[in-house]
């Protein structure tokens, strides 16, 4: 079926609270957090493993592994939340309930006290909760509109226009991705390759 | 309005260049990176060196520290680099403002945004030597270099203007609830340390024992 193309503005009147914050905050950070979580599970796993085969072991920084993952593993996923409830009180409540614009050149929002317009290039991609769409530049939430704001098919034309604008789902750019993508694999790898030498040392000095 | 000013209007249109904006950034108070996640850094250097010395010959745990703190260095000028490169971002256009000031709203515009906002949202207002910054979200704020006002005048106006409309208290506000947002970095940056540290450690006895 072919897309609708938004010959008219898309309009829609927008509230949000801290939950949609948490929500949205929630589904950006998703992945990051979840890869974050994997790699300090590994860690505690091989730590605990090495230490326990190769028990008694010289006490040393090592030690301070086993907190600080179990402390990650915990902290990893209340880091959106709380980011989000901070960025949802500093905000102004007059932003959190707008009259939202949407056309080809600009993104617009009006409200009694507030009109403020940007093109789409000051944004990066877009992604879809249940409840929400959530708009992001770079690494930061942008904007969040709720589901509920848009008719059916305004909801289908404004997916369309943001397939248009914005990269869907997550990566940024195409050069960021790589630049990213390029950056976590050398830190994945190091991490690797400070566990290895952590669990030869950790064999090699059992006492 | 208050009774020693008559109504105030600044229409202007001027533009700014890339020192003006490091100037605003590094006149930032609660915004400084080096001021809030300073002091724990150099506090989690310290807490990681300690078991070294007390595990390693010397010669050994002053490498390992090092490293570590290193590695410490490296994340810190990681993450002032990334704030330097959000403001490159789209430099070109964002150069050239037209600003209007009324006694209703601030009103400001580059060559593709802009935004026009009741005082009521102006979080607060500064002024440094060289420039006023005008805050309309807790970490976005304008640039009003003095240098580019048309006259004394011009200045004296705009500055009375932020005093009577601008609500007090905003930026004392802003401090308090943005106190401890460094927490969430610094408690990535200490859970990678703390590996850092650790692998150093292991390396630092292999090579020593």
């Amino acid at each position: 079926m072919p897309t609708p193309e938004p010959t008219t503005p898309i309009e829609a009147d927008v509230r949000l609270d801290e939950a949609d914050y948490v929500e949205a905050f929630g589904a950006q950070a998703k992945k990051s957090t979840v890869a974050l979580q994997k790699l300090l599970g590994i860690a505690l796993g091989l730590t605990v493993l090495v230490v326990a085969l190769s028990w008694p072991v010289t006490p040393g920084v090592w030690i301070l592994l086993v907190p600080a993952a179990v402390v990650g593993l915990i902290l990893a996923p209340q880091q959106p939340r709380y980011l989000a409830r901070r960025t949802f009180r500093l905000r102004h409540p007059a932003w959190h309930d707008v009259r939202l614009t949407l056309d080809e050149e600009h993104l617009t929002v009006r409200s009694e006290k507030l009109e403020s317009y940007r093109p789409w290039k000051h944004l990066d991609g877009w992604l879809e909760t249940p409840r929400l769409f959530v708009l992001y530049a770079g690494t930061s939430v942008s904007d969040i509109w709720r589901k509920e704001a848009f008719s059916g098919e305004d909801a289908v034309r404004l997916r369309a226009l943001l397939d248009r604008k914005l990269v869907h789902e997550r990566p940024p750019a195409a050069a960021r991705t790589r630049r990213v993508g390029g950056r976590g694999r050398v830190i994945a790898w190091i991490v690797v390759f400070l566990l290895l030498v952590v669990a030869y040392g950790l064999w090699r000095s059992a006492a | 309005m208050s009774a020693y000013r008559n109504e105030g209007h600044v229409k202007l249109s001027y533009t700014i260049e890339r020192e003006d904006l490091l100037e605003a950034v590094r006149a930032q108070r609660q915004g400084s990176v080096l001021r809030s996640i300073g002091p724990p850094s150099v506090a989690l250097v310290v807490v990681l060196s300690l078991p070294m010395f007390h595990r390693l010959p010397l010669v050994a745990a002053a490498l390992a520290s090092g490293f570590v703190a290193t590695m410490m260095a490296l994340l810190v000028i990681a993450a002032i680099r990334a704030g330097r490169q959000r403001l490159d971002r789209d430099w070109e256009e964002r150069r050239a403002h037209r600003l209007e000031v009324t006694e209703e709203a601030f009103e400001i515009h580059d060559a593709t945004s802009g935004k026009r906002i009741a005082w009521e949202l102006v979080t607060h207002w500064r002024e440094t030597p060289r420039e006023f910054l005008l805050y309309v979200e807790p970490h976005l704020f304008h640039v009003i270099p003095k240098r580019l006002l048309p006259s004394a005048e011009v200045q004296t106006n705009l500055r009375r203007l932020f005093e009577d409309r601008v609500l007090p208290g905003g930026e004392a506000r802003l401090a308090a609830a943005a106190r401890g947002s460094w927490v969430p970095f610094m408690t990535f940056v200490a859970i990678l340390l703390t590996l850092c540290a650790a692998g150093a450690e292991a390396a630092a006895a292999l090579l020593f024992q």
